[in-house]
């Protein structure tokens, strides 16, 4: 029994075309057979270096969570024994001052750095979040209904979101846990926002996210799955729909009572 | 349950609302009417270059000559080419200002009722002259200005040859000051939009920071 989980991330066709860097960043780590973390960052496109941000967020993100898990670890199947409402406290300061050092190296300013940035952590009986921004973090408990564990976080503007540089990134930090049997969980940056969340109901798409849950739990390994997400992100049909970098996470358990 | 518009159900991308407020007064006569017919062509055109753009940058047109009305409402791209401008009148920017903001809310309601995203939209007022229907131009301005600064809208003034820019400055938003457009460089003008319009309908942005091509290809920055 254990996690098949993967996630990449693609410059999109208008960042190719414009010649701008894709500003998508992610990384996955699976610690254990039982526990998956992984950070998704996507840099604003107003933001000079926000490629490097998005890069750099992750890379702090990742450790610190890492290390927070292993200071305070859970058992029976539980992520942690802090509560998901304080597992994540510290993050925003400890990113900020990470990419704040960086700025200052490289004789930038903090704001050239602005992305958004998700946090997930998860075990087969819990899943915990993190996001400021407008990614989306899906999950499913056995027989369940996929559930935004995290929606995108925008104001009236579709295009313009918070970011873990701004001053008050604390307060637009969005944190949200699911316990029971986890079967699936999904993230993605705003890239695939379009096409995988039914914008009228609020809720994720189900025809997006099924084949992929099933896909996921059925690979023989990650590196299955990672192939799978690769193709999916290249392909023509989803260049149609979305011009934007991509970025997708898919973690399917496989155990004996896969439903 | 209610049916959504046929416009949305075809194309459900994201919206960016441009609102053009075109001056068309007797003073924009000849050269800089056909000058300003002509970028409004370009723009079309360099819309409709780019695919996804045609399907999410909607545009509305104002017209402000002898009085202010809607010679085009909110279409995409794909949908309609430019209407042909006549000049005649005089310059009656105040109503055509309310008559933006109006059709700008109304706008987005029917995008909220319709489950569409949709960006910042984009006011653009060009005018050669200055308003002519007495202080209603004052109170217009506010509003216009106060769309901008709570961030309902973002607001662009250019003026062309013979405009009064002290009054542009004033009913410019504090954010942006009025442009001089260098001749009759309606084109250049149009071009430097579309790529603006095409960046912020792509990515996402720090609202506050707009990131904008420079202007300095048809525009004197005035003081």
């Amino acid at each position: 029994m254990s996690w098949m989980a993967a996630l990449d991330y693609r410059q999109g066709t208008a960042h190719r075309a414009a010649g701008i860097p894709c500003q998508d960043f992610g990384r996955l780590v699976q610690l254990d057979e039982d526990t998956v973390i992984a950070a998704l960052a996507d840099g604003a496109g107003s933001a000079r270096f926000s490629h490097i941000g998005a890069r750099a967020a992750v890379d702090c993100a990742l450790p610190w969570l890492r290390e927070r898990l292993i200071n305070n670890r859970g058992s029976r199947g539980r992520l942690s024994t802090l509560p998901a409402a304080t597992l994540f406290d510290g993050l925003v300061q400890t990113v900020q001052a990470k990419l704040t050092q960086t700025a200052n190296d490289n004789r930038h300013d903090l704001r050239d750095y602005a992305c958004t940035l998700a946090l997930v952590a998860l075990s087969p009986n819990e899943v915990s979040a993190a996001q400021i921004g407008d990614g989306l973090i899906v999950a499913r408990q056995v027989q369940g209904d996929y559930t935004l564990l995290i929606a995108p976080d925008h104001g009236e503007y579709i295009n313009e979101t918070s970011f873990i540089t701004d001053p008050d990134a604390q307060d637009h930090m969005r944190i949200s846990s699911m316990q029971g049997p986890i079967r699936f969980v999904g993230a993605a940056t705003d890239g695939l926002a379009g096409v995988s969340i039914d914008n009228r109901k609020n809720s994720p798409h189900a025809p997006f996210f099924a084949p992929m849950d099933s896909f996921a739990r059925q690979s023989t390994c990650p590196g299955d799955v990672h192939n799978g997400i690769r193709d999916f992100l290249a392909s023509k049909r989803l260049a149609e729909k979305s011009a934007d970098d991509l970025s997708l996470m898919l973690c399917g358990w496989q155990g004996y009572d896969s439903a | 349950m209610r049916l959504g518009l046929p416009e949305f159900v075809q194309n459900p991308e994201n919206r960016c609302p441009v609102i053009l407020l075109l001056d068309t007064s007797a003073s924009m006569r000849g050269e800089p009417m056909a000058e300003l017919n002509a970028g409004l062509r370009a723009f079309h055109h360099q819309i409709m270059t780019d695919e996804l753009a045609s399907l999410r940058i909607e545009l509305s047109i104002i017209a402000f000559g002898g009085e202010a009305r809607m010679v085009q409402d909110f279409v995409t791209m794909e949908e309609e080419g430019p209407p042909h401008l006549e000049a005649g009148g005089d310059t009656p920017m105040g109503a055509a200002m309310d008559l933006a903001l109006r059709m700008m809310e109304s706008r987005k309601a029917v995008y909220r009722a319709n489950g569409i995203h949709y960006y910042r939209p984009w006011v653009f007022l060009i005018t050669d002259g200055a308003p002519t229907d007495g202080q209603a131009w004052q109170h217009a301005a506010m509003d216009m200005q106060e769309a901008d600064l709570t961030g309902r809208a973002t607001f662009f003034t250019v003026g062309v040859q013979g405009a009064d820019m002290e009054i542009l400055s004033e009913i410019a938003s504090p954010n942006r000051p009025p442009l001089m457009l260098r001749g009759l460089k309606f084109r250049d003008l149009f071009q430097w939009l579309s790529a603006s319009v095409r960046r912020v309908s792509l990515s996402r942005i720090d609202g506050e920071r707009l990131m904008l091509p420079p202007v300095t290809g048809w525009a004197e920055i005035h003081p």
